[in-house]
Order: structure tokens, then C-alpha cells, then sequence
């Protein structure tokens, strides 16, 4: 019996040196700004009432300070956690909003991020939490390079509010399948109450990148191929802005638009934003 | 693979029939839930795939165990049919071979091979366990070997990967665990100790160390440290019995590890921070209770610190994902539905509580039962939960037995549902349960419970009518109605109506049901609990 409990302290003893000396050390990768010229649609599915949602938005900030020529956020108020966190207050989910998340399927709380629509392996659902894990699948995309590229144009009317916008989608190779085009607009600059884990409320918390219209479907607008690099594709949309006190601040909307795969796939190929004045 | 596997146990038990001497033996159980999701956007049970198009969602677990020559086998099939037990927003469709096993003692060595269930001590550094209402089964797929020294005294090894549904997570397991008892002899002896130790080591995979290094790449300078690949647990723990009393003392050590701290602050370019950000620190958890009867008097004793005890298959997994320990609860098990409604969850990264449980058996007719437990972070400040709790019970022979009481709480709402800036809840809820036997078959029991609570969602009257009769049939009647709603809420009743069927050892069950929804806020992310209306049917057998 004494042999016994002597071999296991020596084992112990042994074991309780931290195999940390034992294994060969990690380096951390290089910061390298991205050169593949990908935009990057990320999807930040966030409410008012959801405590836990300003520490998300805080790194997508920091994402879009880090990449500001790579990267187009939007942010989804849909139904879950999106009451105003002070009654009467603008409420900032909308029908669309929660047809994006009915769209991407499996969930499981906020906030959750999208980026590109894409499931990254060993994940259960497109929606990703732990924000700080974002940066690391954002530059996974932002490292693969465009096969279209995306453009802009648009006029808008500050009297009519009537906006006309042109998308244009240049394939860099040819692609068989179908396509899919999807514009939005959002809002930025909105202030309201925002419930927070640390101090309860925020009573002048400003929304940026707020969901306010899908203009396309939510699959988006099918485009049939086959297409062939090098040639254009144009699409134009046209929206009437609505009047409203608070929301619909024409200086403070954008314009999104991303293409996606077909039918089979939600995944983005590229993304572009821009403002509609 | 499954195939070739199922051929090896046909084969196995196919042995049977080639020699007869043998004895085979042969079990197994089935249980199934089937849910019918009636939507009723009132009470919030809508905008789920189940309410909204699928209806109906359910899971079957099917087992069969096998002995014979000494080898032991088993395997388990599971079917997930759009069912909200993994995300209770979700709805997840699958299906395959859950477990299996072969085990085989050859002498003093016992092996085992398959999906292991095991724990060492109370599982503060290790416990592979199924909890199917949580879906909740960290099995190690792996090897096993238990050497018996001598009947009082083994040691065990075991390696292998954590299951995660039907495939396993990327990490890799392994562990060792020493177990002993030792009375001396003699007829007058009054004690005996029951020691052990163990260890635990986890090592990421490639893939999952180079998906730390990216996540901790994107941290400002003063956040950074170098991910590594390899963790350690270690837990010393004993039990020592003296007359009529028992005391199991445990501790447990962590060495560096990676995990997600919610509450860490993270800094951000610009100098502003947010929370929540992977760490590498330590962390131990010392726990010890004390158990033992004085004449009438049964008493526990119970006292635990954490800090930093979050050990999981791989570190970004979160809830109940990849949980490598279990770290034992420090609050009353209540059973009452209202009594049960505020749970404090136990706290990985911080949390100090004791627990004080009486009984007192006064006569043959009178039972006295008084509960105290306090929990608080790790620096015994802040208060997370506390719950006093007391019962009398009163049985009048066989006929009818009276239980009454009453439970006071408060709880962190903050903390464990992450309702910052929400006041403590507190409750105070008295509560009555009446049993009668009108004859040996036939019974009545009455429960009922009113929660006062002014915060949250505000005062509940909950009341259960069961009608038994033996041994086949129990009827069930209830409500749950919210007498003084908070928050601008209706006023709304939950009821619930059931019928059960036992015939031998299978059950059958089905209810229609309204249950309420709640919000669980935890590891920095918010999770609906949806409620729900509808009907639930079950069927529980084993043979």
C-alpha cells in the first residue's frame, strides 16, 4: 500500500508541472492590413433592451476603424431583446429586420454577427457570437479575393425624397450560377436609450448602420447567369425616403448593396456602401 | 463507421447463440418526447420555426444493453426531430448513434472502450455526463482502464475527445484518478477514509490553437498573451466517516488556462473598453461538506469557493457547451413550480457560498425542515443569492400527509439573468401540499403556492391537483396565473392539464401545456427561454 501511495505522489509531482514548459511556444500572426480589395458585409444583430449587445457594437466600431475601406456593417434590430429600453422611445426593429433573421435560420442570443452570411466550419449556425472572436473570421473572408466587383450610383431628390440607385456588378471570372443583388438602406446617427451590463442604461446612445428598408427580397433579386468576366451588370432600384421627426434623416442614410450565390447558398461575395446624398 | 460498428456488436451478440451455456442478458430503455407547438403570440410562444410552420418537434433516445462472458456492451440510438433542446430558439434535426460501449474485466484490470461516462471526486475537474432536459452528454469517446489493486484501492486512466452531438469537439482529453478507502481492523473501530486524487490535461488541436492565436492577434497590446495548447486540473479530495458523521473535503487547481471572461475588461482603439475578452489565468475551487445525524437531527453542511474554474473542450464555447468539469451546486433543489422559478446557476469564474440543511423527525408523526444558503461572488461583497427555506411536515398514518412552508429569496437578477441596473428580486412564497389516500388505490394531492415578488415579473399563484389511481392512472390539473403582473404585462393564466398511464415500468404521459418564457443573460450573451404552448406527450419504458 506504501509502494502504492509513494507512485502516485511521484506521478503527481511530475504532472503538476505545467505542460506550458513542455510544449513548443505559439507566436501571434501579423496584423497585416488586407490587399485583396473584399468588402465585407457584417450583419450585427443587436437591440435597444439587450444588455450585453453595446460591448458588440463596441468591436464592430473597432473592426470598421481598423478596415474602414474593407468592411459595411449593418445592424439588425430584430424582434428578440428590441424594445425601446425606455418606453416611448423610437423603436428601431422592423419587419425587415426580423425577415433577415428568420432568413439566416439558427440563433442563439445577442449579439450575434454575420459575415458574408458564411458558416465557418465547426460553427452551428451562420450567426456567430463572442464579438471578440469576429476580427478573426472578418479577416479569413478579407483574405479571399473578390470574384465581382460592386458599384454605386445614385441620385437623390431632397424635395421628391425620391431615390434612384444603380448597381453595378462586374464579375472578375466567369461565374455559371445565378446571382442574387439586395440593397437596403440604413441609418446611422439615431439617438435613444440603450440598456448596458455595466451602467443599466445609456440614455444618449447613438445607432449607427441601422436596418431601416429592404428594397430587394430577402434572398435578394435573382439575376440569372451564366456571366462572363469583365462584362457589366446593371440593376436600378428606386425608393421614396418617408418623412418622419426622428427616423428617415435623408444626411444620415446609406445605401447597402452586396451580391450573394444562388439558391443554394446565402453567401455574400462582395459588399459596397455609400451614403444617398 | 456506424455500420461497421453495428455489425460488431450484432456479432457480439450473436455469440449467444453459438454457445448456449452462456448466459446472456439483455436491457435497454426507450424514452421519446413529442411536442405539438400550438402558437400563441400573447404569451410569447411564436416566432420559432416550431410555432411558426413546423408544428411538431420531439426526441427518442433508444438503448439496449448486452452482458455476456463477462464482456459488457451497449449502444444508443438518438433522434432529434425539429427539436428546441439544443437552442431553445433553434429547431435541430438529426439523428445517429448517440453512445456506445464495450467493457471487460480481465482480472484485477477493467477496460472500457466507447462513450465513457466517469467522474473524479464531486467532478470539479472532470465529469462526463448525460442530462437529457438540457441536452447536456460530454461523454469521452475514448479508452478507459481501471486497475483494482486490491478491492479498496484503484487507479484509473482514461484519453479521448468530448462528444458534441454526433461528432466531438477539438480538443483532446486525459486524465488519471486514485481511489481508496482504508478502516482499520477491529471490531471496536468507528472510522474509516475514503481518499483520492486526480488529474486532467486538455490539448487543443491545431486548428482550434490557431483559431485563439487569430481572436487574440486582434486585442490591443495590453490584452495580448501567447495562446499555448495544453491545460492541467488537478483535485485532492477525501472523505472521512467517524460514527454518524460524514466529511468530504475537496480541492481543486487549474493552472493557466484560456477561457472567455465576460466581465474582463477589453480595451479598444481610441482608449475606449468594452467587456469580455479570452483570458489566461489560474483557478481552483475548494469545497467540503459535512453530513451526519444527531438522534433526530440530520444535518448538512456545505461551503464552496470558485474563482476561475471555467474548463471547457474548447475555450470559446459557452452555456452548457463543452463543460469538462462540474462544479457542485450550493443551493436547494426546490420541486415546487414556484418555488423553483428563480435558480441560481452555478458561477464558474466567482463564486463564495455555504449551505446549511436541517431535519428534525419529532415523533412518528411530526418532520421539520429548515434550508439556509448564501451566495456570493468570489470576494464574499457582493450578494448573489440567498434563500431561507423552512417545512413542516405532518403525517397522519397512512391517510393523508400534510406539508406546509414558506421560502424567502433574494436573488441577483443581474448577475444571472444579466438584467443590469434591474433590483434584486425578492420573493417570499408559503406554499401547502395535501396528500390523501382515500383507499390503497385511489389519492388526491393538492399543492399550491403564492410568490409575492414585486420586481421582475411580479407575484404568481400557482395551484396542482393530481388524482391518482393506482396503479395506472394520474390525472393532473393546474394554473399559473400572474396576480399582479409588473412591467405593464396582462395579467394572463398558464394552465396545464395531463393525464399519465403507467403500466410496469413504462410510462406514458401527455399535457397540454402554457409555460412562461424568461431570458437567461449568461457568459455575455443573452438567451431566450421561449415559453410554450401546447402539447407534450412522453413515453418512458425500460426492459
Amino acid at each position: 500500500m506504501k509502494n502504492i501511495a509513494i507512485l502516485f505522489v511521484l506521478v503527481g509531482s511530475l504532472l503538476t508541472i505545467s505542460c506550458n514548459q513542455w510544449e513548443k511556444e505559439l507566436s501571434l500572426p501579423p496584423t497585416n492590413k488586407p490587399t485583396s480589395g473584399r468588402v465585407v458585409l457584417m450583419e450585427d444583430f443587436t437591440g435597444a433592451s439587450c444588455v450585453n449587445c453595446p460591448a458588440g457594437t463596441a468591436v464592430v466600431d473597432g473592426l470598421l476603424e481598423e478596415f474602414p475601406d474593407n468592411l459595411v456593417v449593418v445592424a439588425v434590430h430584430s424582434n428578440f431583446l428590441s424594445t425601446p429600453a425606455v418606453s416611448g422611445e423610437v423603436k428601431l426593429s422592423n419587419p425587415d429586420a426580423q425577415a433577415i433573421e428568420n432568413f439566416l435560420g439558427g440563433w442563439t442570443g445577442k449579439p450575434e454577427a454575420s459575415i458574408n452570411r458564411f458558416k465557418f466550419p465547426n460553427k452551428d449556425y451562420i450567426r456567430l457570437d463572442k464579438p471578440d472572436s469576429w476580427r478573426l473570421f472578418l479577416k479569413s473572408e478579407l483574405d479571399q479575393k473578390p470574384i465581382i466587383e460592386l458599384s454605386i450610383n445614385r441620385s437623390y431628390d431632397s424635395i421628391t425624397r425620391n431615390l434612384q440607385i444603380e448597381f453595378i456588378a462586374t464579375p472578375k471570372q466567369n461565374i455559371s450560377e445565378n446571382l442574387h443583388f439586395h440593397v437596403m438602406l440604413t441609418e446611422s446617427g439615431i439617438v435613444a436609450s440603450q440598456k448596458d451590463q455595466q451602467v443599466g442604461i445609456i440614455s444618449n446612445y447613438t445607432f449607427n448602420h441601422v436596418l431601416r428598408k429592404l428594397i430587394t427580397p430577402v434572398p435578394g433579386e435573382k439575376i440569372t447567369g451564366p456571366f462572363v468576366a469583365g462584362t457589366a451588370i446593371n440593376k436600378i432600384y428606386s425608393f421614396t425616403v418617408p418623412q418622419d421627426n426622428i427616423l428617415w434623416q435623408d444626411s444620415h442614410l446609406s445605401i447597402v448593396a452586396y451580391v450573394s450565390a444562388d439558391e443554394s447558398s446565402k453567401y455574400i461575395y462582395q459588399a459596397a456602401e455609400t451614403s444617398i446624398k | 463507421m456506424y455500420n461497421k460498428l453495428i455489425g460488431i456488436i450484432c456479432a457480439f451478440f450473436s455469440l449467444y447463440q453459438i454457445d448456449a451455456q452462456e448466459n446472456l442478458i439483455l436491457g435497454g430503455g426507450f424514452q421519446s418526447n413529442a411536442n405539438i407547438f400550438l402558437r400563441d403570440s400573447q404569451i410569447g410562444a411564436a416566432n420559432i420555426p416550431q410555432y411558426d410552420h413546423q408544428i411538431f418537434g420531439g426526441e427518442a433516445w433508444l438503448n439496449l444493453n448486452a452482458s455476456y462472458a463477462g464482456f459488457n456492451g451497449g449502444i444508443r440510438f438518438d433522434l432529434f426531430n425539429n427539436s428546441n433542446l439544443l437552442n431553445p430558439q433553434g429547431s435541430y434535426t438529426d439523428q445517429g448513434i448517440g453512445q456506445w460501449y464495450i467493457t471487460k474485466s480481465v482480472n484485477k484490470l477493467d477496460l472500457s472502450a466507447g462513450h465513457i461516462y466517469d467522474q473524479i471526486g464531486t467532478g470539479i475537474i472532470y465529469r462526463a455526463y448525460e442530462e437529457r432536459t438540457q441536452l447536456i452528454d460530454n461523454a469521452l469517446i475514448g479508452v478507459a482502464a481501471k486497475m483494482n489493486f486490491t478491492p479498496d484501492w484503484n487507479l484509473r486512466g482514461f484519453f479521448g475527445k468530448q462528444r458534441n452531438l454526433f461528432s466531438s469537439y477539438r480538443s483532446s482529453i486525459k486524465g488519471l484518478a486514485f481511489n481508496g478507502f482504508y478502516q482499520p481492523k477491529g471490531d471496536s473501530v468507528n472510522w474509516s477514509i475514503s481518499p483520492g486524487a486526480g488529474f486532467v490535461n486538455r490539448t487543443l488541436s491545431s486548428e482550434m490553437a490557431e483559431e485563439l492565436l487569430g481572436i487574440v492577434a486582434g486585442y490591443e497590446p495590453v490584452d495580448q498573451f501567447i495562446p499555448f495548447y495544453n491545460t492541467n486540473a488537478f483535485t485532492i479530495f477525501n472523505t472521512l466517516n467517524y460514527k454518524n458523521l460524514s466529511w468530504y473535503i475537496e480541492t481543486a487547481f487549474k493552472p493557466k488556462d484560456i477561457y472567455f471572461d465576460p466581465t474582463a475588461i477589453r480595451s479598444l482603439p481610441r482608449g475606449n473598453s468594452t467587456l469580455g475578452k479570452l483570458v489566461s489565468k489560474e483557478g481552483y475551487v475548494f469545497y467540503s461538506s459535512l453530513s451526519g445525524t444527531i438522534q433526530s437531527l440530520g444535518f448538512t453542511l456545505e461551503a464552496k469557493k470558485t474563482l476561475g474554474m471555467d474548463f471547457r473542450a474548447e475555450p470559446l464555447l459557452s452555456l452548457n457547451k463543452g463543460l469538462i468539469n462540474f462544479i457542485p451546486p450550493m443551493a436547494r433543489i426546490n420541486t415546487y413550480r414556484l418555488n423553483a422559478l428563480y435558480y441560481p446557476a452555478t458561477q464558474f469564474l466567482s463564486e463564495m457560498a455555504y449551505q446549511v440543511d436541517l431535519k428534525y423527525a419529532l415523533g412518528d408523526h411530526w418532520n421539520f425542515g429548515v434550508n439556509y444558503s448564501d451566495i456570493r461572488d468570489h470576494s464574499f461583497k457582493n450578494q448573489l443569492y440567498n434563500e431561507i427555506y423552512g417545512e413542516i411536515i405532518y403525517k397522519n398514518d397512512d391517510s393523508w400527509q400534510l406539508t406546509a412552508g414558506v421560502q424567502h429569496q433574494l436573488y441577483n437578477i443581474a448577475v444571472y439573468y444579466g438584467e443590469t441596473g434591474e433590483e434584486n428580486v425578492n420573493t417570499i412564497t408559503p406554499f401547502a401540499e395535501l396528500l390523501y389516500k382515500f383507499n390503497r388505490k385511489t389519492s388526491i394531492r393538492v399543492e399550491s403556492q403564492y410568490m409575492n415578488n414585486k420586481t421582475d415579473i411580479g407575484s404568481w399563484l400557482n395551484g396542482v391537483v393530481e388524482i391518482g389511481y393506482a396503479p395506472h392512472f394520474l390525472f393532473e390539473i393546474s394554473d399559473m396565473y400572474n396576480t399582479q403582473p409588473t412591467k405593464g404585462k396582462k395579467a394572463l393564466h398558464y394552465p396545464a392539464l395531463g393525464i399519465v398511464y403507467t403500466d410496469g415500468p413504462t410510462r406514458f404521459g401527455v399535457r397540454y401545456v402554457k409555460q412562461i418564457e424568461g431570458i437567461v443573460c449568461s457568459g455575455g450573451i443573452c438567451r431566450l427561454e421561449p415559453a410554450f404552448s401546447g402539447i407534450r406527450a412522453s413515453i418512458n419504458t425500460t426492459f
